[in-house]
């Protein structure tokens, strides 16, 4: 009994001793499996690895990854098993989009359909039909039967619709060469006598490179060159073989010669039964009647009056020769325009007469047709709304006047200041709106080119010496600023362009001073004169950035604008290079002429004297 | 015998410990394992959460009284309490003010900063503006708690009613902004302001 006890006592202290080596190896086991999950896992809920086999290789330079149809979504994407379609691979475990929306353009081919190279989210149809969507490229249907398909361009032939297609005459259109994926010309031109080019899958992450020998015609085609001229591609479509008709011609339904017409049948008059006298002596009896031999039956030749093809007018039919050639048939009646005997075409419009186009220009009718080209109306007289007239240009109604403006910028040229970063022209932005404009009406805004007016300079000296004044010509207005119409002009930079201006309105002309909108505008359109002289109240100058960004002004100066001067002051670039942005007047250094242009701009932002 | 009974008696507790303490110890260790990769899942989101930036300055208008009489002046001061040490290159000031009903006359700015490149009182726009402007390279340090004396003006009413002052942001013209921009980093520092409200009596 006590023997017993002993045993039992060993089992126990040996179980025991199993359990306390087994537990922290199993835990540790456990541990490392979790961490597997949890790298599987990464930000999209893999959970499972599923190994590489057979069917399932890894891009080229991957040794290892996981299969897309077999792994397990547990979080976001309900699984899905293995389906129908070739399985695709994907590798590494980071949590790289790259890696994963590659996935599935590893695989070239594959049962794609519509859309092919699809955006994440897309909508698209599995092979059997069910609606889903597109993820990482696999159309996934709900409820996520696992029919992924691999959307990448498919092979070359195929797309040119026939697999033995290896021969065409000229460029395949771009959805014949890549049905599916998108077309890369690499050429496109057939320099060497073949056509090369590449179908692009998503992102372009894969493709596969088509060809075809271009030829001269399609192999063993065969048409009528003329017609008396029959002619066959040959099988290599290298070129044309001729053959020459003659009088039979070719015929236009089987693109071969006739077989030889029976030439003229001579006529063949029976020959007059002789009439044999007896000779008096002796007299000889005739011994029968003599039969004269049959005169032959002839067929009637068929006269050709057209060639297959020809066209004439008759009247206002236009006619054309029918397949035998042997007479005229109607093609098109053409109307009142009449059948043009000169183009043998029905005529489009009567000869002489005028189409208004766009921009105030107008097509000719020449032979029945109309012109390609335009020509322009003369001066100020427009047309419109497609007018055909034998004159279709007229003098308006009226003509809204085109605005010359004078404009100079604060601290910009002048007789000792130097713009080498800035060039002969500039590039502003102007606005015309009317004083008590309808709500939502903005007026007009166009960019427009400044350029220098030779020895001219503002006389009113904001800062330094007076400013090269810039010419804006023929800033034109439409139809609808009438002459009682009052107007602001306001004018500015473009938002990343050189200079760095503030917008600075203009309503009076030989304005001296910010003006102030509530004012009303001075500008009567009916007393508009040409230069309106703005230059004497140069446009602000400053709006460098805003608020931690010194690369786009915000439309009005502040101490951000200030900061940005600090920051780059002392800086230069070299001449004729694009201005740092706190280069104010275009001398191609940061200094203290352009703070003193922004000091005084950021004063002359509030300044709203009355005129 | 009766010592191999004794060795199993101690060995036995002994061992049984050791597994208790390894159950114990490891599974919980799996379990924090467990709760760490459930946080990591969760942490694209919390990163995103937005940070609240602390406020640089508390910008506060200061009176004697706020019960004040028609035709009579009265000093308002506008004052910036620092809240975090920050070095500034500029300090742009809008006020908000009813400008049909009140005179805004005797402006006064702070003397330790540069006279402002602008400093007046727009009665079209019912706004009073100052522009400071640091010119030294290094701009100028605010320590914490520092009190910033960003501007006095004397304030008389035309007729009697409630009126406000309020530090404008931008929002009826993009001019009348109220900023504090950092040295070098050209940011607009966050700041907090109040309102002052006036009762004004015959």
């Amino acid at each position: 009994m006590k023997q017993n006890k002993g045993i039992s006592q060993i089992a126990v202290m040996v179980i025991m001793l199993v359990l306390a080596i087994a537990l922290p190896i199993t835990t540790k086991l456990v541990q490392k499996s979790q961490e597997n999950r949890s790298k599987a896992a990464g930000g999209l809920g893999y959970a499972e690895v599923c190994k590489l086999d057979s069917d399932c290789k890894p891009p080229t330079g991957q040794t290892s990854g996981f299969c897309t149809n077999t792994t397990q979504h547990t979080t976001n994407w309900p699984s899905f098993s293995k389906g129908d379609a070739p399985p695709v691979c994907s590798y590494g475990w980071g949590n790289k989009d790259e890696q994963r929306r590659n996935e599935a353009c590893f695989l070239v081919g594959g049962s794609c359909s519509e859309p092919y190279s699809a955006s994440w989210g897309n909508n698209c149809k599995t092979d059997k039909g069910v609606d889903g969507v597109v993820v990482w490229n696999l159309c996934l249907a709900n409820p996520y039967l696992g029919t992924a398909r691999c959307c990448v361009p498919d092979t070359v032939y195929a797309q040119l619709g026939d697999a033995n297609k290896t021969t065409v005459t000229s460029k395949p259109s771009d959805l014949l060469a890549c049905k599916k994926g998108s077309v890369v010309w690499v050429d496109g031109q057939a320099t060497d006598g073949i056509y090369n080019w590449k179908c692009v899958g998503y992102e372009g992450k894969v493709s596969v490179e088509g060809s075809a020998n271009k030829t001269a015609c399609v192999p063993n085609t065969k048409e009528c060159l003329d017609a008396d001229t029959a002619r066959v591609c040959k099988s290599d479509g290298s070129g044309w073989i001729n053959s020459e008709c003659g009088t039979a011609g070719c015929n236009s339904t089987t693109k071969i010669c006739n077989t030889v017409a029976p030439t003229a049948t001579p006529t063949i008059k029976p020959t007059a039964t002789p009439t044999i006298k007896p000779t008096a002596t002796p007299t000889i009896k005739p011994t029968g009647t003599i039969t004269p031999t049959p005169t032959p039956t002839l067929t009637p030749t068929p006269v050709l009056v057209c060639a297959v093809g020809d066209k004439q007018c008759s009247g206002n039919i236009l006619q054309k020769c029918n397949s035998t050639g042997t007479g005229w048939e109607t093609d098109v009646n053409c109307g009142e325009l009449g059948c043009n005997s000169v183009t043998k075409t029905c005529n489009e419009c009567v000869s002489g007469q005028q189409k208004c186009s766009t921009d105030d220009n107008y097509f000719t009718c020449v032979n029945g047709k109309w012109s390609t080209t335009t020509t322009d109306c003369i001066g100020d007289e427009v047309c419109t709304n497609n007018n055909v007239a034998n004159d279709v240009c007229v003098e308006p109604d009226y003509i809204a006047p085109k605005l010359t403006m004078h404009v100079s910028m604060l601290g910009i040229g002048g007789k000792n200041i130097q713009t080498q970063c800035l060039g002969d022209t500039i590039t502003l932005r102007v606005n015309v709106a009317k004083f008590n404009a309808a709500e939502g009406d903005r007026g007009i805004t166009r960019q427009v080119t400044a350029t220098k007016v030779n020895d001219k300079f503002s006389t009113v000296k904001i800062a330094g010496d007076g400013y090269q004044v810039y010419e804006i010509k023929d800033f034109a207005l439409d139809t609808t600023y009438l002459p009682s119409d009052k107007i602001f002009v306001n004018v500015t930079s473009l938002n990343n362009g050189e200079l760095k201006l503030l917008a600075t309105l203009y309503g009076k002309n030989n304005q001296t001073g910010g003006y102030a909108a509530q004012n009303g505008s001075q500008l009567l359109i009916s007393a508009l004169s040409n230069p309106l002289s703005f230059y004497n109240y140069p446009i602000l100058n400053g709006d460098i950035g805003s608020d931690n960004n010194n690369t786009l002004g915000d439309g009005v100066l502040n101490g951000s604008d200030f900061g940005h001067i600090k920051n780059q002051w002392g800086k230069s670039v070299d001449s004729g290079q694009t201005p740092l942005r706190a280069d104010l007047n275009g001398d191609c250094v940061v200094d203290s002429l352009d703070f003193q242009i922004y000091k005084k701009s950021s004063e002359e932002q509030y300044a709203s004297k009355e005129f | 015998m009766e010592k191999n009974n004794a060795l199993f008696r101690i060995f036995i507790p002994i061992i049984a410990v050791i597994i208790i303490f390894e159950s114990v110890m490891l599974v919980s260790g799996l379990e924090k394992s467990t709760v760490q990769v459930k946080e990591s899942t969760n942490s694209a989101s919390i990163e995103k959460q937005e940070v609240k930036t602390k406020d640089a300055f508390e910008v506060t208008f200061v009176t004697d009284s706020t019960e004040m009489k028609v035709g009579k002046n009265y000093t308002v001061k506008l004052q910036a309490l620092v809240k975090e040490k920050r070095t500034l290159d500029a300090i742009d000031i809008s006020v908000k003010y009813d400008a049909k009903n009140l005179e805004v006359t005797n402006l006064i700015f702070d003397e330790k900063l540069q006279e402002p490149i602008v400093g007046k009182a727009i009665k079209e726009d019912g706004m009073i503006v100052v522009k400071y402007i640091i010119e030294t390279k290094q701009g100028i340090t605010f320590n914490l708690n520092d009190m910033v004396s960003l501007l006095s003006f004397d304030v008389k009413a035309k007729q009697a009613g409630v009126y406000e002052f309020e530090i404008a942001t931008g929002n009826e013209d993009k001019k009348f902004d109220t900023m504090f921009i950092e040295n070098t980093t050209v940011k607009a520092l966050p700041f907090t302001s109040n309102k002052l409200e006036i009762n004004v009596t015959k």
